[in-house]
């Protein structure tokens, strides 16, 4: 492999991957999570994210160094991906959303999924097609892109109808608990901002509305982490429409694709992951 | 996950202190696993454990009368048992002229070896729970012990002595009612398949051959004397990578299971209502010899040619 910091984003390690999340792959099992962290062992060096920037703010990464990042804060990190990383020596960091941590609000995507699964798409795109136009028949990429206040109010309505009282509150058993998140700060792990609420940047939403999402977010975060730094955006979608602004608020964390070296840091100032792949090769994802 | 397509009744939870359990289960990794996850998020709550342990001649009668069955057309007599019993394909030869329904002794042979071996996932179990469960067996309090039968005099009356507020089932025999009603509160089994539509044996194999994506989950439900048919406590699916082989499928079905058990456990610990959702009839309940050769053989066909991943390319597509 060629030199350089490969971030891998991770979001869940569970066993159970339940009808909220299996149409999202967020989860990885903890079984297949250790094997691909030992492939990357064997290539080269786990670093945490705060000695990773530090190399690359220095000048020198010459080696094959290797961080992982964990978005949206699941349960399965405390109980599955820390015991995992504690036996590595692997210092992650996770990105939180603040209202699924305190359960004032459900990730959108979760409620689009379970309405995928029980078949309730049908009314959603209805419903989507008398307040936009040109709704297609597939609405997975198309909800990132137009994303509204108007269109969460949509799917909500809709979650609300088609999900009883009780799911819809069991369902926040899908994100840490605040001690959770403690207990993950205490052991080494660097806490970040990944907004309120999942919301991604598209550009009917506003730098206003981005603006106080990162806001809420950072307050929440700084509970654990006083000194963060990091604005992790989601869906790594549209932060070119807010790029200069987000940037001089903290570092941006995107989803890239791509390593991190010192030439790319000079040259954006923003860090890259790669998505976590499915499978078991994760080097094979690298190359 | 509570269930989302079941409607719930609200139940009280029969009155004493709750704080004690036994534990009756198979004896694989992911079984052990269980007990002892138990000892580490509630300790002192475990107050037995026991896996049933009949001799070893008895534990391989049934399977060899199943591959027979399987292949003939009547029960096994008493030579041929015994031919099952040492292999000895060359011998059941003359039997076979006569017995064997479609006369493929290649393939009685395979079924033998199938039904003799002791566990098919023994290995990928060992791979996925087998450092965690050595791990905890170092530090675990209780640990089990092996019993010819649960519904025996002797061990109805240790379990009258224990006097459990919950049962707690994984692997093994179906309990008897007079075992179940030994638990002054409840008797919850975790079942390795989707309640209601598959109870029984083999769900997780028989969820793929229908490939029914959805069906590959687990089920902890409150025990009654029929298979995997009380009312749903949780129920979930489990994490699943396009790479993954039917034993992956069928232990991370497992695993799932022990997630949600825990969690009712503590539910049943600390709530003073429970919310229950009775299985509405329907679905199948699966024997041991519905999960035939020709099943196996079209299972392992769709993994080989990629189904999983294609089924779950196919949930993100929307």
């Amino acid at each position: 492999m060629r030199p350089g910091w490969y971030i891998l984003n991770y979001h869940n390690v569970d066993w159970e991957d339940p009808i909220l999340t299996r149409a999202i792959a967020v989860t990885t099992r903890p079984d297949v999570f250790r094997t691909q962290l030992e492939a990357m062992s064997k290539e080269g060096r786990f670093v945490s994210i705060p000695e990773g920037q530090a190399m690359l703010e220095s000048g020198h990464v010459d080696e094959v160094l290797f961080s992982l990042w964990f978005d949206d804060g699941y349960s399965g990190l405390r109980e599955n991906a820390a015991p995992i990383c504690a036996s590595l020596g692997i210092a992650p960091a996770v990105s939180l959303n603040a209202r699924f941590t305190q359960r004032t609000e459900m990730f959108w995507r979760a409620k689009l999924a379970y309405l995928a699964h029980v078949d309730a798409l049908r009314f959603v795109r209805a419903r989507l097609r008398k307040s936009f136009e040109s709704v297609p028949l597939k609405i997975r990429t198309w909800t990132v892109e137009h994303f509204s206040t108007e269109l969460l109010k949509i799917i909500d309505e809709h979650y609300q109808e088609h999900a009883s009282e009780a799911f819809r509150r069991d369902a926040f058993r899908l994100f840490a608990r605040e001690d959770d998140v403690a207990a993950l700060a205490a052991s080494g792990w660097t806490i970040t901002n990944h907004g309120a609420a999942h919301w991604p940047l598209a550009p009917e939403l506003g730098w206003d509305v981005v603006e106080r999402e990162f806001d809420e977010g950072e307050a929440f975060v700084r509970r654990f982490s006083p000194d963060n730094r990091y604005w992790v955006i989601p869906f790594a979608y549209g932060s070119e429409h807010y790029r200069d602004r987000l940037m001089r608020r903290a570092t941006v964390v995107e989803v890239g694709e791509r390593r991190n070296t010192v030439k790319s840091w000079r040259e954006t100032g923003r860090l890259f992951r790669f998505d976590a792949p499915m499978h078991r090769d994760v080097l094979g994802a690298l190359y | 996950m509570l269930p989302h397509d079941v409607p719930s009744e609200t139940r009280a939870l029969p009155a004493g202190d709750r704080r004690s359990a036994v534990y009756f289960s198979g004896d694989g990794l992911r079984q052990l696993r269980l007990g002892y996850l138990i000892q580490e998020r509630f300790p002192g709550l475990l107050k037995a454990w026991w896996i049933s342990a009949p001799k070893s001649s008895q534990r391989l009668r049934p399977k060899l009368e199943k591959a027979w069955r399987m292949v003939s057309s009547g029960p096994p007599s008493t030579g041929t048992m015994e031919l099952l019993r040492e292999g000895d394909l060359r011998n059941l030869v003359g039997i076979a002229r006569r017995r064997i329904r479609r006369g493929d002794l290649r393939r009685l042979g395979r079924i033998v070896k199938l039904a003799t071996r002791r566990d098919p996932y023994a290995r990928v179990e060992e791979e996925m729970f087998g450092a965690e469960v050595k791990a905890f067996e170092a530090r675990a309090a209780l640990h089990p012990e092996r019993v010819d039968r649960f519904d025996s005099e002797e061990h109805l009356a240790r379990m009258s002595a224990i006097d459990p507020y919950l049962i707690v089932t994984f692997g093994g025999p179906l309990l008897r009612g007079r075992v179940l009603e030994k638990a002054r509160g409840l008797a919850i089994n975790q079942h390795a398949g989707w309640s209601p539509s598959l109870k029984g044996s083999y769900t997780t194999e028989t969820a793929i051959y229908h490939r029914e994506l959805g069906w590959i989950g687990n089920t902890v439900h409150v025990m009654d004397t029929q298979a995997d048919s009380g009312a749903i406590l949780r129920r979930s699916t489990c994490t699943l990578h396009p790479d993954d082989d039917l034993a992956h499928c069928v232990l991370a079905v497992c695993a799932v299971g022990s997630k949600l058990m825990l969690e009712s456990i503590d539910t049943i610990l600390h709530a003073d209502r429970l919310d229950v959702f009775p299985q509405p009839r329907g679905g199948q309940t699966l024997l041991n010899v519905d999960f035939t050769l020709a099943k196996r053989d079209a299972v392992a066909r769709d993994l080989r040619g990629g189904w999983l991943a294609d089924a779950l390319a196919a949930t993100r597509d929307y």
